[in-house]
């Protein structure tokens, strides 16, 4: 089969098998993403909105 | 379970060390940078010195603008965001302090090295090996100080900019380690391990990466971190950042190939290259419409926020610069880009759009809030923000002129295709002119506003004092132990039915006969199985997925593979296939003792910089520079000079093209062989001497890469060889006015310019066993 690649033209097998493999890929990606659930969603979206410093000390540097 | 309160204060000593070094590398990446764009306009401005041309200051702009600048704001964000995220103070005050003094050390070797010549010759890769052994440890030392912050982490869920950083840092170590893999000849010097195709191949596979995981996927962990926190709204979509996360981190990796478009790469390899480019379309914009639509509510903020003002422009000049990245990644496209200064116009949208106006809005966020005070001038960052726009404008307008109307020049033919358009590529070179002036006029504008930006933020850092950021958890200390303690581990159905898919994959892929047959059958046999285990148990398998992303470790070896998978399937092939005994046809002629020294000064002064050494496949490469370049012709080059630019035409096949005073007289001073050229002179190279005495060891080294040099060459006949090549050089010049002697460096590089070209044809080799020449 390794030396199929090397010898023929193979292009087209090779681009089709990639795209297909990337494919399944996002698929299952996207797949997880529509799953999650809203109160996972909206905990992960206000991360960073969770961890406002309560205070602020002097750092003498 | 117990539970205690406890204040923890952020480090935000090293975050300010980074955001100050990077304001500092800023302003000198980009100095150096209006600097070489004025030396195209005049070339004067090189000066007559050695270190001050433009072969040696274009390496020195790319590596301060991406390492020093964007490296030390990407540093800044990372550090700031993380510890926040993770309500954890960063693991190891000394790591920080290693990784911030080690990486300005590394600026500091690669702003003296790159001027004095000390270059690999291969873009954004260009530091000598001593300096990549530091860079990997510095490297190291940020991967070990951040996963050790993960692990001391107070939130059990990893918030999706820390799955760039992670991404990132693995990624950068793989690619930065493959692509610097060396062989040292001394202290100063060494030659890549890989050679012509396959280190084009490497050096794309990292060069396009390195603008995807250093310019790109941290920077989009600070836009999903820094544009929420500016507009005080959750991002748009968090579905639409994992989808974003896994697309663009898997298909990113496949693109590199689309940098060699044309050239004797193999085909298959360049058609992925340009496919998975044109698939990252889609993650792309899906990244750039969600940082915009957090913006949701707050547009209003534009008209009075910099900070919202310069995060927006940025995330736009992302999603520009990322749908003209796989425009050009289409072959008919390319075709007519390629070399010329169209790529230079996409990438400074990139880096001057994207990541200048990113680092801008994360340092006027930041400012304040590390100096607790306030902006010293609001109505300053408004006039950075349109200084920059308008340069930015101005710069990418002209390239993109100067690229289309070059690249159309040079590919044009007369109506029936037998004769070029304008057959003197200087004539192309003046139609671009004005272009570039223009660019210098932009890029100016940017530096200034720039200036503004340093002036502003040195006056707010002054009107305030440092201070830490804290934050009070209720934090159980053993919660984060626990979770990584429950992880089901690597010893389950979805991982061992992917490793056996991989494994009988290659089996079926690699073997031959029996082996072949047997690694189908079985790779289909692991398909079908998992898919009926599958069905069987689907909501454990979808447990592990949940869990697997609340495990750093675990996560970062799933980015591993999936950034992995791309190089794999691109460069293993290749290895293979760039070997002399595998190649049919032409194969290059090593060179002799002085043509490698001359070599060695074309890699130093970096020629590659504006001469390319590779014909495409395309008419008008062939009617302008003779026969297209086949793969065997540059497989003892270590390391590959292709080239990703033509300022200057391309020297594929120079090699007795011209006569030895020629080129004497037009490095010496190249306006009194061609009055237009732009081409720095090159006086030095007639009173420096090349290196004679380190030709045994480079002779040594290339040997031991593969290049068939005879075994019983002795140090005495290497020496011997070289100067009596040198010795009938100089006579030769000497006889026609050109004043110099056998030991000077032009001697080295004529030899080395007249040898390029040069290879035997293995299918007539019984015939005619002697080196051939177009």
């Amino acid at each position: 089969m390794f030396k199929q690649m090397m010898v023929d033209d193979w292009a087209n097998l090779a681009a089709i098998a990639t795209f297909a493999f990337t494919a399944g890929v996002f698929i299952f990606v996207v797949i997880r993403a529509i799953r999650m659930s809203k109160q996972k969603r909206d905990h992960m979206a206000n991360l960073p909105l969770s961890e406002e410093p309560l205070k602020q000390t002097d750092n003498h540097e | 379970m117990s539970t205690q309160k406890i204040t923890i204060e952020y480090d935000d000593t090293t975050v300010r060390y980074f955001m100050i070094a990077s304001v500092i590398w800023g302003a000198v990446g980009l100095l150096v940078g209006v600097l070489i764009a004025s030396q195209l306009n005049f070339w004067q401005m090189n000066f007559n010195m050695s270190w001050l041309t433009f072969g040696r200051l274009r390496p020195l702009h790319t590596n301060a603008t991406i390492f020093a600048f964007v490296g030390n704001m990407m540093f800044a964000g990372v550090y700031y965001s993380t510890q926040r995220l993770c309500k954890a103070r960063t693991a190891s005050d000394l790591l920080s302090k290693i990784h911030f003094w080690g990486w300005q050390l590394i600026i500091v070797a690669a702003a003296i090295t790159l001027p004095l010549g000390y270059s690999r010759g291969k873009e954004y890769a260009e530091l000598i090996w001593p300096i990549n052994i530091a860079v990997a440890g510095i490297w190291v030392i940020f991967g070990i100080n951040f996963f050790w912050t993960l692990a001391k982490r107070n939130e059990k869920s990893l918030y999706v900019a820390i799955w760039f950083y992670i991404a990132t840092i693995v990624t950068v170590a793989m690619l930065y380690i493959v692509n610097h893999l060396s062989l040292p000849t001394g202290p100063l010097h060494s030659y890549p391990l890989f050679g012509g195709v396959q280190d084009a191949l490497v050096q794309w596979w990292y060069g396009h990466n390195a603008v995807a995981f250093f310019l790109t996927t941290p920077i989009l962990g600070i836009m999903y971190y820094f544009i929420p926190k500016a507009v005080e709204r959750p991002v748009y979509s968090y579905r639409l950042s994992v989808i974003h996360f896994w697309s663009l981190v898997f298909i990113y990796i496949w693109a590199g190939p689309h940098h060699l478009l044309n050239t004797s790469l193999p085909s298959w390899l360049q058609s992925l290259g340009m496919i998975f480019s044109l698939m990252l379309w889609a993650p792309s914009w899906g990244g750039m419409l969600n940082g915009l639509l957090t913006l949701r509510g707050a547009w209003h903020l534009l008209r009075t926020d910099p900070v919202v003002k310069f995060l927006a422009a940025g995330v736009t000049f992302y999603g520009m610069s990322t749908f003209e990245g796989p425009l050009l990644s289409i072959k008919s496209v390319n075709a007519l880009s390629h070399y010329t200064d169209w790529t230079i116009g996409h990438v400074h949208g990139g880096t001057l759009g994207w990541n200048g106006f990113m680092a801008a809005g994360m340092f006027y966020w930041l400012a304040p809030r590390l100096f607790k005070t306030k902006l010293h001038s609001v109505a300053m960052a408004n006039m950075h923000f349109w200084l920059g726009m308008i340069g930015i404008l101005l710069y990418v307008a002209s390239m993109w002129v100067s690229g289309i109307m070059q690249g159309l020049m040079l590919n044009g033919t007369n109506e029936d295709g037998t004769l070029l358009a304008y057959p003197n590529f200087l004539e192309t070179l003046q139609a671009i002119r004005p272009m570039m002036l223009t660019r210098v006029v932009g890029g100016t504008l940017y530096f200034v506003g720039y200036l503004l930006m340093v002036y502003n933020l040195f006056k707010t850092f002054a009107s305030g004092s440092p201070v830490n950021g804290t934050v009070e958890v209720e934090a159980d200390e053993k919660t984060i132990a626990k979770i990584e303690q429950k992880f089901p581990g690597f010893i389950n159905a979805p991982v061992l039915y992917s490793c056996g898919l991989i494994l009988f994959s290659c089996i079926w892929m690699f073997g031959d006969g029996i082996w072949m047959i047997l690694g189908l059958i079985l790779t289909i046999a692991v398909c079908v199985a998992a898919i009926m285990h599958f069905e069987i148990a689907g909501s454990k398998w979808s447990q592990w997925y949940d869990q697997l992303l609340e495990h750093s470790y675990v996560f970062t070896i799933l980015v591993f593979i999936a950034a992995a998978i791309g190089g794999a399937v691109q460069i293993i092939p290749t290895v293979t296939i760039n070997r002399a005994d595998n190649i049919e046809g032409r194969i290059q002629v090593p060179y002799t003792p002085l043509e490698l020294a001359g070599r060695d000064i074309y890699v130093s002064e970096g020629c590659y910089n504006c001469h390319s050494q590779m014909i495409r496949t395309m008419v008008s490469d062939v009617m302008r520079y003779g026969d297209y370049s086949r793969l065997g012709e540059s497989i003892y080059d270590h390391p590959y000079q292709w080239g990703s630019k033509r300022t200057g035409p391309d020297l594929a096949r120079e090699g007795g093209r011209r006569s030895d005073d020629w080129h004497y007289f037009h490095m010496i001073n190249p306006r009194d062989i061609s009055p237009q050229s732009n081409m720095p002179a090159y006086p030095w190279l007639n009173t420096a001497d090349y290196d004679l005495k380190a030709l045994p060891a480079k002779i040594d080294a290339m040997r031991r890469l593969g290049v068939p040099y005879p075994m019983d060459l002795s140090e005495e006949d290497i020496h011997e060889q070289a100067r009596a090549q040198a010795i009938e050089i100089a006579n030769g010049l000497n006889e026609r006015g050109a004043v110099t002697d056998e030991n000077k460096q032009i001697i080295a590089l004529i030899a080395y310019m007249q040898k390029l070209g040069k290879y035997t044809d293995t299918t007539q080799v019984t015939m005619n066993p002697t080196e051939n020449q177009e």
